[in-house]
């Protein structure tokens, strides 16, 4: 008896299996039970959408921004500008282009497609989605670095000859980038929410990236490279959307960047959704935080009405006036907006009503620089009544929208030496008709005073109507450099503001610098401006990753 | 041969033992009360008494045993008594020695050596598994004595009561909340990760000291070295804490019953500036910020400044002279021009602290039991009030415990163990969020914002109706309630499976099961208040502030549910059968599990403020839930071998598993050794004895430990759940992560632990001494792995990377002596010290705000600071002089000009630029360890005696070494809000150019600023509101010595005279009083409790912001049936 009692107590207790010790978490999926239906997949894609980053939540000091704060267009005063434009090479990754998260995230779900137990058709839509959204941030890699290592697979953290390999050449990376856009194109559906990506968004982004990668191969003679391949291939890829797309343009320019609900809008091809759940910052950052200005150079890109630029053939315009800032106060230190008379609008292409802020003049903060004031983005309505600051903006943003498209048809068009007068009406001057500017013909018909000679006069007033369409969008930028134009960065008229009428005195303390001209530097020559060199066309890897791979060089200059 | 190591049935019988002592002595004391007047006899005996050496024994007690009559020897040891009857026997007794009984017979003369007794080395220690004669002991182990540490006291908290009292255990509490629970160390620090905590182990299951009754506890030991605690495997790295609850004897039924009724008052008042210099710093300071006067929600200019000073000149400093609270228009405010101005002064820590916080409990116990069956009962209540003047905190406990044990055979014995416990607590709702407090909002604002209630007559505000404040928002606030329920049950069988004269073989299996669930309801709602906040504007009565901000006017309840499941079975064979070797040997397993489950739920928008339930509010919902499971399962055994009482040999072994880590890697096996030499047993050794060192024992012990408490999941891939930017419908999407990258060769860390130890008992062990060397290693430490090129696009996983060794040294003295039997005294003490390095992490830059190889846990890196900057050292035009280094503006902010005043920084390296280098340990600019924050040399000192029936006590505790680099306006004035109490009233200006703070800067721009283009001009330079750092960075000058010696307790008991008690059927009643936290001496220069501020809350503002800790006078009464 006894003996019994204590062997049975001790076989219950001593018996304990080995299964006793297996838990698994039970409120996070693990990377063994997550990838099993389609919702999943699904739920997983929507991390890879903060790609588009829509309008940001950016203020004057950090924060996400729609648009770059320094180009010629517009110039800040806000020195943390360096994150986008880097002069020195940064020590570490961090803060920096150099991250790779997100492009694990798309082979993560590509991976996660393969091991699913679902529908071939879903598991294609998903491997399609992973490909497309891998060609975007693979672009945007190149785009700033040029050569990267690319990788199709997530990478293991043992795995030595991955981590460690060598960069390569750009030329083989876009070729990968469009058998993913090719592989999204013929996988998607057609179906047209405007939340989602679909066949029409792979086509727009094979549009814009083929374009990009081609002017930057041509103009920078990449070597291995087939500019005319790509050319064809954006070429193609607008066209396809043009023709058998459900987009057209939509009648207001202004709508496109101040409604709330984009979703039956026709020129929008995909969008960002606002509302009271998902809020941005960008009326906040136009209106409350105006850390950036237009420049002289971005207001007299501006056509008049009838096509021809405000200076041409060696004289200015007729019908256009210079205007001269002659405040009737005594200019203060303070948030302070004065009117601009509305002369400099009359007779001009009416998106500069649209974009820029013609009732009133910024004065960039406490540095008594007065520069010309951002409107688009917000209704005449939302500037009367000082829109809300901080992040409460809930207007929808057109993440790509079809006059991008038009104007990469075009572009591309003239690229490959077949473009026609059709091919203009139906591209550059739709957008034209819609800006009350007359329509540009194969022959420009006069000489503009600011074309650069190294440039076609038709190619220059295409590219012009790019600048002045997607002006303050997130374009301006990387257009200068894959038409490698870095040099208009440096040009006197990228930073000066307003002219101000000479017998106006500014207070003593202020550092008030004028151009020969007598416009006001928005950014003085000794403090803050960064002359632009060649090698800012790339930007400069982490030295810390360098440092720790051998494989990896620098970009040249840096 | 008495040398055995026992199961818990050995604990039962050994108790007893003790117990049955403490009777004896107690008896023996009643009887000698008798004693007093001898009446002479038909016969008289005589006799000497000496001890071993022949040496004559004085004031031994002679007795006759039955009766209340006795003698005492002289000094010559002699003694006479009369006897009437040949069957008398006499009890002979002395302290120290073994009583011996010895019938008179027909004898006239009884000679009698007296024999050392051994009593206090066989005082059986609970260790694992087990028990253990203390002189037996290998390991680093400690056992408390806990009558005298637990029983009678005011503050009804285990933790509490601990505090310096075990050498190597470090205990300290947060702040002064009623809810807050302890932080324990045992021998500093062992690791970066988890809490590094030890196991606390009640009836051998896991639990919290909170918990347990005091008065239901019988034992508590401490396992320090890997030696002693190793066989409880993967949790117990950091030692053990065993704490046994009382069990029944057979025999007569006991019933006790105590209770205790304290007040409380707060120890520390922060009283506020004067207000002439509270309008000097704040208008200094605003001027060098922005070039202005000060404003607060518009209230500011000179005519505020001059109406508040001349409000405190006409009514008293802090309104001294002012008692009631009510707000009079155009005395204590004004509206000028729409704008609110307030200039009434308040004593605001006085207005919202009680002095006066009462706290009681009852306690309950009923034991006995016959032969066969053995229980004890015991039931607790305890009340207590938070420090608040109104609304305060209320806590309320009751516990009971049932342990039952019966002998079912003359083998089994089945033990049936049972606790409950419940606390309910309530609090004010917290309208600030987080750590910040009620106190905070006090300490944040200056004394002459309007902290008083409406008189009636304004605003339409109803009279009492406070103003926006905290303490309007205290007064008004809902009561948060958290309710906790723990119960555990424990079943035990204890079979003699062999039971020979050389041969043991004991047998024990027992399962617990340890259910808690704690629900927390949090309050908030609507306030009806004054709200004066709105710039320019007239103040508006409220009735519904807070009705439209989500986190304030809301509900939550978080319930807490965890299940514990633990199952042990071990079997104890004893071996005695080879003459002068004893042999134990100890096999087992042990298996747990533990499940918790988290279930959270708010909503905001009550419908009604008094009614905060979810179904009655009209706000979004919002749900969550977490689980945290977790198993061991252990193999365990233990050899000891005893050859003739020197020589004690002991190896532990245990096969742990754990589910914490991946199939392949989840069993690892721990070793551990340890060895005693007892000296004093050996013959040559006998001069010790002529040395009155009767016991000298050398102790060493080496194990190696795993520590499990690494993360929950660490080694799986996991996918967690968050919210995309991406909006299809109208809700963001749901989105998932990505996978977490997971080193595959993840593991356990070791801790291995070497410790040398000596005991030394002298004087018959009236004087002991134990000491113990020790360190600890932890050898596999997680830390960060190497560097990984970021193309991986994940975060480099951990891996078992790091090493921390720490060492340390504990002394324990306990003296007791008694001069009589009426008069008998005793000291202990304790003194301990650890320090803790990181000896290997990943660091390649070796930036210092990371760990690094050399780095000692707790350093601060700071400037040296000899003084303030004097206009002397500066040209006409504000230039520092040729020769004077040149201070990096950038320390914090550009915008912040060096001038008269402000905070001078020795340079180091004499490169005439005091910087921070790049802050890494190569490159560090001026910087250097200007202190440490680890508690040092801590120490405990306990005396007491007893004369006749009264006792006395008196326990001193505090820490001999650490420095504290603390932030927040209580350390620093107008560090981030511009306020200034009135121990800173010292600060720097033309007047005062040897002040102590420097010149005056706020900083908070926020809510003090001329206007917007400032917030702009800040911005642009990356920083908001900071600049006055700049004199506050890290620095010799101001930071804080936290060493402190404080008088934890002090007791006075009187025990009624047996022959009073006696009448009533009352064993024992003692009346006594007790203070806790009566006095102390605190080496920092501000009043904030250095005890208090240690570990989280201490950050950027809150610094000295909690409810203090609390002094408690208490008068209580025990019985005993």
């Amino acid at each position: 008896m006894k003996k019994i009692i204590v062997i049975l107590t001790s076989i219950l207790i001593f018996t304990a299996c080995e299964d006793f010790l297996d838990i698994q978490p039970e409120t996070d999926f693990t990377d063994d039970n997550y990838w099993t239906s389609e919702a999943n997949l699904k739920a997983f894609s929507y991390g890879l959408y903060s790609v588009f980053l829509g309008y940001g939540t950016g203020g004057y000091f950090g924060g996400d921004h729609f648009f770059y704060v320094l180009t010629d267009d517009v110039i800040s005063l806000d020195p943390r500008v360096e994150d986008d434009f880097p002069t020195t090479v940064p020590s570490s990754q961090s803060g920096t282009q150099w991250y790779w998260s997100d492009i694990r995230r798309t082979n993560v779900l590509i991976q996660g497609a393969n091991r699913a137990d679902v529908d071939e058709s879903v598991r294609d839509k998903y491997l399609a989605i992973g490909r497309l959204f891998r060609a975007i941030e693979y672009w945007e890699k190149v785009r700033s670095f040029g050569d990267v290592p690319f990788y199709d697979e997530p990478i293991e953290s043992t795995d030595q000859e991955a981590l460690y390999k060598a960069r390569d050449s750009r030329v083989v990376v876009v070729d990968n980038i469009v058998a993913d856009l090719d592989y999204a194109i013929a996988n998607l559906d057609e179906v047209d929410d405007k939340v989602h990506v679909n066949k029409w968004t792979a086509l727009a982004l094979k549009s814009r990236i083929c374009l990009a990668a081609a002017t930057t191969f041509e103009y920078h003679n990449v070597a291995g490279s087939n500019p005319d391949q790509l050319y064809q291939a954006s070429y193609d890829a607008s066209k396809d959307l043009m023709d058998n797309g459900p987009f057209s343009l939509h009648s207001s320019y202004i709508e496109l960047f101040t409604s709330e609900d984009l979703s039956a809008n026709s020129e929008v091809i995909l969008m960002k959704k606002y509302n009271e759940n998902l809020r941005h910052s960008i009326l906040s950052f136009i209106f409350h935080e105006p850390y950036f200005g237009f420049t002289l150079d971005a207001v007299s890109s501006f056509l008049m009405t009838d096509g021809r630029p405000i200076n041409y053939d060696g004289s200015a315009h007729p019908d256009y006036t210079e205007w001269i800032f002659n405040p009737t106060d005594t200019i203060i230190k303070a948030f302070t907006s004065y009117d601009i008379p509305v002369e400099i609008t009359a007779n001009r292409d009416r998106r500069i009503k649209d974009i820029i802020d013609t009732t009133r003049v910024v004065f960039l903060f406490n540095q008594g620089i007065p520069m010309y004031s951002p409107a688009k983005y917000a209704t005449y309505e939302e500037i009367e009544s000082q829109p809300t600051q901080g992040v409460q903006a809930t207007s929808d943003c057109p993440v790509i929208r079809l006059g991008e498209i038009l104007l990469n048809y075009a572009e591309a068009a003239f690229e490959l030496g077949s473009i026609t007068q059709t091919d203009l009406d139906n591209t550059v001057n739709l957008l034209r008709a819609r800006a009350d500017v007359a329509p540009l013909t194969l022959d420009v018909g006069f000489t503009a005073d600011d074309l650069d000679p190294t440039v076609d006069p038709l190619l220059w007033e295409i590219r012009r109507e790019r600048r002045v369409e997607l002006m303050l969008e997130p374009y301006r930028k990387f257009d200068l450099f894959r038409w490698k134009k870095g040099d208009n960065f440096n040009r006197d008229e990228a930073f000066v503001g307003i002219k101000p009428d000479p017998s106006v005195i500014f207070e003593a303390d202020i550092n008030v610098l004028l151009n020969p001209d007598g416009y006001l530097y928005t950014q003085t020559p000794a403090d803050r401006r960064v002359p632009f060199e060649d090698k800012m066309y790339l930007y400069p890897l982490p030295a810390d990753q360098i440092t720790l791979n051998s494989n990896l060089d620098q970009n040249p200059g840096w | 041969m008495e040398k055995k190591l026992k199961c818990s049935k050995a604990v039962i019988k050994d108790f007893w033992h003790s117990k049955a002592f403490l009777i004896s002595r107690i008896s023996l004391l009643l009887l000698l009360f008798g004693a007093i007047q001898v009446i002479g006899q038909d016969r008289v005996v005589t006799g000497k008494i000496i001890d071993l050496d022949g040496a004559p024994i004085l004031g031994a007690s002679i007795q006759i045993q039955g009766t209340a009559q006795g003698t005492i020897s002289n000094n010559e040891g002699n003694f006479s008594i009369s006897v009437d009857d040949p069957n008398t026997i006499l009890v002979f007794s002395f302290v120290g020695m073994t009583t011996q009984e010895i019938a008179v017979g027909s004898n006239s003369v009884i000679n009698v050596t007296m024999l050392i007794d051994t009593e206090d080395l066989q005082e059986v220690v609970v260790v694992g598994y087990g028990t253990m004669q203390k002189e037996n002991l290998t390991g680093a182990v400690a056992s408390v004595d806990v009558p005298l540490i637990l029983e009678a006291k005011p503050i009804a908290d285990v933790a509490k009561s601990l505090q310096g009292v075990v050498s190597g255990v470090t205990i300290t509490y947060d702040n002064g909340n009623l809810n807050e629970e302890p932080n324990i160390k045992l021998r500093g620090y062992g690791s970066v990760n988890g809490g590094s905590d030890p196991l606390i182990l009640i009836d051998g299951v896991e639990g919290r000291l909170s918990d347990v009754n005091p008065e239901a506890i019988a034992k508590i030991s401490v396992l320090k070295d890997a030696a002693s605690s190793s066989i409880y495997g993967a949790r117990a790295a950091f030692g053990v804490i065993l704490v046994t609850t009382k069990e029944g004897n057979p025999g007569r039924t006991v019933v006790n019953y105590s209770n205790n009724f304290a007040w409380s008052t707060p120890i520390w008042e922060i009283k506020h500036a004067h207000m002439e210099e509270l309008m000097e710093a704040i208008h200094v300071g605003a001027f060098r910020n922005n070039g202005g006067a000060p404003f607060a929600f518009g209230m500011g200019g000179t005519d505020w400044r001059e109406k508040s000073i001349a409000w405190e000149d006409q009514y008293g400093y802090l309104g001294s002279k002012m008692d009631d609270e009510t707000m009079s228009e155009g005395r204590d405010f004004e509206v000028i021009g729409g704008q609110f101005y307030s200039y009434r002064s308040w004593d605001v820590f006085d207005q919202i602290l009680n002095d006066n916080a009462f706290s009681q409990s009852q306690n309950l116990s009923i034991s006995g039991g016959s032969d066969r069956v053995r229980y004890n009962l015991s039931y607790r209540f305890n009340a207590k009030e938070g420090l608040y003047k109104v609304n305060t905190e209320t806590m309320d406990r009751h516990n009971l415990n049932i342990n039952v044990s019966a002998d079912l055979t003359d083998w089994a014995t089945v033990n049936f163990k049972t606790m409950y416990s419940k606390k309910i607590y309530e609090e004010p709702f917290n309208y600030r969020t987080g750590s910040l407090g009620y106190l905070f909002y006090a300490l944040r604002w200056p004394s002459n914002f309007p902290y008083g209630v409406s008189d009636g007559s304004y605003y339409g505000a109803p009279e009492g109706t406070s103003f926006i404040g905290p303490i309007g928002f205290l007064r008004e606030a809902n009561r948060n309630r958290l309710e906790r329920d723990y119960s555990k049950q424990t079943i035990e069988a204890i079979f003699d499976v062999l039971t020979r004269e050389t041969h043991e073989i004991d047998f024990t299996a027992n399962i617990s099961y340890a259910h808690s669930n704690d629900v927390d309801h949090e309050k908030g709602g609507t306030v009806p208040l004054i709200n004066w906040w709105s710039q320019g504007n007239p103040p508006v009565f409220d009735p519904l502030y807070y009705a439209g901000t989500s986190s304030r006017n809301r509900t939550d309840y978080t319930t807490m549910n965890n299940e514990l499941y633990s199952a042990n079975a071990y079997a104890n064979y004893t071996n005695t059968s080879f003459d002068g070797h004893t042999f134990n040997l100890l096999l087992g397993s042990n298996l747990e599990k533990n499940e918790y489950l988290n279930i959270y739920a708010n909503r905001p928008f009550l419908l009604d403020p008094n009614l905060p339930e979810l179904g009655l509010a009209t706000g979004d919902p919002s749900v969550d839930n977490s689980r945290v499971n977790w198993s061991v399962l252990g193999f365990f055994g233990r050899i000891n071998y005893n050859f003739r009482n020197k020589i004690l040999l002991e190896f532990n072994g245990r096969m742990d598993g754990s589910s914490r880590f991946p199939a392949g890697d989840r069993f690892a096996f721990f070793p551990s050794l340890s060895a005693g030499y007892k000296i004093s047993e050996e013959e040559f050794a006998g001069f010790l004895k002529g040395a009155r060192i009767n016991n000298l024992k050398l102790r060493t012990s080496w194990g190696q430990i795993g520590y499990q408490d690494v993360g929950q999941f660490a080694f799986i891939s996991t996918i967690g759940n968050s919210t995309a930017n991406w909006i299809v419908n109208s809700a963001r999407e749901t989105t998932f992560s990505n996978p977490t990258a997971v080193s595959p060769s993840l593991t356990w860390e070791t801790i291995e632990t070497l410790d040398f130890g000596v005991d030394i008992g002298l004087f018959n062990n009236k004087v002991e001494l134990i000491f113990d060397w020790f360190q600890r290693t932890n050898k596999d430490m997680l830390g960060p792995g190497a560097q990984l090129p970021v193309v991986l696009g994940a975060s480099v996983p951990q891996v078992n990377s790091g090493e921390m060794q720490t060492k340390g040294w504990e002394l324990t003295l306990n003296v007791k002596h008694r001069f009589s039997d009426d008069f008998n005294v005793f000291f202990s003490g304790v003194l301990y010290d650890a320090t803790a390095e990181i000896t290997k992490w990943n660091n390649e830059t070796g930036i210092l705000s990371d760990f690094y190889s050399g780095k000692t846990i707790g350093e601060i890196w700071g400037f040296e600071s000899n003084r303030l900057f004097q206009a002397e050292d500066f040209d006409g035009s504000g230039n520092l002089l040729e020769g004077i280094p040149v201070q990096d503006p950038n320390m914090y902010s550009t915008a912040f000009n060096i001038g008269p005043g402000d905070t001078k920084y020795v340079d180091q390296d004499g490169d005439g630029f005091v910087d921070k280098g790049a802050y890494t340990l190569e490159d560090h600019g001026d910087l250097k360890v200007i202190g440490n924050s680890t508690p040092r040399y801590e120490y405990g000192l306990r005396a007491g005696a007893n004369y006749k029936w009264f006792d006395f006590s008196i326990f001193f505790q505090g820490i001999g070494k650490r420095e504290y680099w603390a932030q927040g306006n209580v350390a620093l004035p107008a560090f981030h809000y511009s306020n200034i109490f009135a121990y800173q009233e010292d600060f720097w200006s033309e007047n005062n150019t040897d002040a102590f703070y420097p010149r005056p800067f706020t900083s908070n721009l926020s809510n003090y600023l001329t206007n917007q283009r400032d917030v702009g001009q800040l911005a642009l330079n990356g920083y908001t509101r900071l600049r006055g750092i700049n004199n506050y960075v890290p620095s010799s000058r101001y930071l804080q010595d936290m060493t402190y010696l404080r008088l934890k307790e002090l007791t006075l008991g009187f025990t009624l005279p047996t022959g009073i008690t006696e009448r009533v059927k009352i064993q024992r009643m003692r009346i006594y009083f007790s203070a806790y936290n009566l006095w102390e001496h605190i080496g920092s220069y501000i009043p904030v409790d250095p005890e208090s501020q240690t570990t989280s809350n201490t950050g950027f503002v809150s610094y000295g912001n909690d409810i203090p800790l609390s002094r408690s006078y208490s008068f209580g009464l025990q019985i005993t049936f």
